[in-house]
C-alpha cells in the first residue's frame, strides 16, 4: 500500500512538472489546500477517491498513477 | 377611525410588493430586511427602494413600470426564473404549481426523474474496488461487507438560452464596473445611482475587507481611501479592491448547453474562481455515481444528530489538538532557545501534516466514483466530458483562473 501510494504521489509530482504548475498553483486550481498537495506528493496518495478525482482532472486513467 | 386602517393596509401592500419583487429579482438573500426594517416603514422604504433601484415614491405607489425596468433591460432575470424551474424539475423539487406553469409554457428542458438499479451500482462499486486493490492494496476488504451503501448522482437539464442568460449577466457586471469607475471622478445621475445600487445589490458587490454591499453612498466614502492607497480606476484595481460574492445557488453549468460556450464559462470563472471547482464537481456528479459506504470490519463512524453537534465536536477536538501542540511548543522552547532555519522548516512541515484529513473517528466511511453506463447517462455523457474538461487542467482545455491579485496586497487598513 505504502509503495503504491508513494508511486501515485510521485506521478502527481511529475504531472505538475509536465504541466509547469507549482504546488500552490495546482492547489488553487484544484480547489484544495496546498498542504494536501504537499502531503500527497511527499507521503503518497492513499485514497481511491482522491486518485479518481486527480485522474479526471488530468484526463488520465486511474491506472496511469501506478505505471 | 378609518385612516389608521387604510395606512395599515397600504403598509401591508407595499410590503407585499417588496416581497414579490425581491423574489423576482432574487434579492431575498442578498438584501436582508431586519425585523426592525420590516416593522419600521421608513426603514423598509429606504432599504427596499435602494435594493430595487427605484425611488421611494415609486415604491410607495407600487409602480410596476419602475421596478420592471431591470427585467426589461436585463433579460437575465426572466430567463433565470425559467432556468430555476427547469432545475427544480430536474431535481424533483418543483411543486405542483410550478410543474403546471412549466407545462403551460412549452415543457422545454423537462427531464423525467431517473431510477437506478441499486444492486447493479453496488456490484460495480465492488468490482471497481477489487480492481483498485491491485494497485492500492487495502482498497477492497475481502470477506467484509460494504454497509450503509449510498450513492448520489445528477443529470443535466436542457436550457438552450443559457448563452443569452449569461451574456445578460455579464452585461450587468460590465455596467456596474462602468458606473463604479465613473463614480470615482464624477457624481452619477440619480437614475444611474439607482441602477448602480440595484446591480451592486444583486451582484453583491463588496469591498474585499468590508462584508457589506457597496451601495453608491459607501462607494463615494471609500473612493478617497482607495486613492490614498494608490489605487486607480482601472480593471486591475477593480479586481484588487472589489469582490462579487459567488452565489452557490446559481449553477449555470447544471444545464447541458453550458459547455457549448467555453468562452462564457471562461468569463464566468474569471469573475468567480470558485466556479471552476463547481463545474468540475458537477461534471463528476453527472458522469459517475458518487458512492459512500463503510466496511463492516471497520469501526462505525461517529454519528451526530445535527451539523451543530458535529461542528461542536470538531471544535473541541481542534482545541484539544491546539492545546497539545502548544504544550509541545513549550517543551520545545525549553529544549532549544535558538532555532536554526532548518529546524524551523521542519516545524512548518510537521504543522502541515494533516490539515484537511478527517479525524480518525470520522474516517470509517469510504468513497468511490462508479462510472455510469451509456443508458444511465441518458445522453449526458458528451456534455459531462466537456464540462469536466472545462473544470480540469488548463493544459487540457480547462478554464484559467487567476490567483487573486488582492492576496498580494496589504494596503487595506484604511477600509477596515
Amino acid at each position: 500500500m505504502e509503495d503504491q501510494a508513494l508511486r501515485a504521489g510521485e506521478k502527481l509530482r511529475l504531472l505538475l512538472k509536465e504541466q509547469e504548475l507549482t504546488q500552490e498553483e495546482f492547489a488553487f486550481d484544484f480547489n484544495t489546500d496546498i498542504r494536501n498537495v504537499n502531503r500527497w506528493i511527499n507521503e503518497g496518495i492513499k485514497k481511491i477517491r482522491t486518485i479518481q478525482d486527480l485522474a479526471e482532472y488530468f484526463h488520465i486513467s486511474f491506472v496511469d498513477f501506478f505505471i | 377611525m378609518g385612516k389608521p386602517k387604510t395606512k395599515k393596509n397600504k403598509t401591508q401592500s407595499v410590503k407585499a410588493f417588496v416581497e414579490e419583487w425581491f423574489s423576482r429579482y432574487h434579492l431575498e438573500d442578498r438584501c436582508e430586511l431586519s425585523e426592525e426594517d420590516k416593522a419600521n416603514s421608513t426603514e423598509l422604504l429606504q432599504t427596499a427602494a435602494q435594493a430595487l433601484g427605484i425611488t421611494q415614491e415609486a415604491l410607495l405607489a407600487r409602480d410596476e413600470r419602475a421596478v420592471r425596468r431591470w427585467e426589461e433591460k436585463y433579460p437575465f432575470f426572466c430567463l433565470y426564473n425559467r432556468f430555476n424551474i427547469c432545475q427544480m424539475i430536474a431535481n424533483n423539487h418543483a411543486n405542483p404549481a410550478e410543474l403546471l406553469l412549466f407545462a403551460l409554457l412549452d415543457g422545454e428542458g423537462f427531464t423525467p426523474a431517473k431510477k437506478y438499479n441499486r444492486k447493479s451500482i453496488y456490484d460495480r462499486a465492488m468490482s471497481t474496488l477489487k480492481e483498485a486493490d491491485k494497485y492500492l492494496p487495502g482498497s477492497y476488504h475481502c470477506g467484509a461487507k460494504a454497509v450503509d451503501f449510498q450513492f448520489a448522482t445528477t443529470l443535466f437539464f436542457t436550457f438552450p438560452k443559457i448563452n443569452i442568460m449569461l451574456s445578460s449577466f455579464f452585461d450587468m457586471v460590465d455596467r456596474v464596473k462602468e458606473l463604479f469607475f465613473r463614480a470615482w471622478d464624477e457624481d452619477l445621475s440619480d437614475d444611474e445611482i439607482r441602477e448602480y445600487n440595484f446591480l451592486a445589490n444583486f451582484l453583491q458587490l463588496r469591498d474585499r475587507y468590508v462584508p457589506r454591499t457597496m451601495y453608491y453612498a459607501n462607494l463615494k466614502k471609500l473612493v478617497p481611501i482607495y486613492r490614498e492607497e494608490g489605487c486607480l480606476p482601472e480593471e486591475d484595481d477593480f479586481d484588487a479592491l472589489i469582490v462579487l460574492k459567488f452565489c452557490r445557488e446559481f449553477t449555470p453549468w447544471a444545464c447541458k448547453e453550458f459547455s457549448d460556450y467555453p468562452e462564457l464559462a471562461q468569463r464566468y470563472a474569471i469573475i468567480y474562481p470558485e466556479a471552476k471547482a463547481a463545474m468540475f464537481d458537477f461534471g463528476k456528479s453527472v458522469k459517475y455515481f458518487g458512492c459512500s459506504f463503510r466496511w463492516s470490519d471497520e469501526p462505525a463512524p461517529l454519528l451526530f444528530s445535527s451539523e451543530e453537534e458535529e461542528e461542536e465536536w470538531l471544535e473541541e477536538e481542534e482545541m484539544k489538538s491546539l492545546e497539545e501542540e502548544s504544550a509541545q511548543d513549550e517543551d520545545d522552547s525549553l529544549l532549544s532557545e535558538s532555532r536554526n532555519e532548518d529546524e524551523f522548516d521542519l516545524d512548518v512541515a510537521e504543522l502541515s501534516e494533516a490539515p484537511m484529513s478527517n479525524h480518525p473517528g470520522l474516517l470509517a466511511g469510504a468513497r468511490i466514483l462508479v462510472p455510469k453506463s451509456e443508458e444511465e447517462l441518458a445522453g449526458d455523457g458528451e456534455a459531462a466530458e466537456k464540462l469536466l474538461r472545462l473544470g480540469g487542467s488548463v493544459k487540457e482545455g480547462g478554464v484559467h483562473i487567476s490567483k487573486p491579485r488582492w492576496l498580494a496586497r496589504a494596503t487595506a487598513f484604511g477600509r477596515c
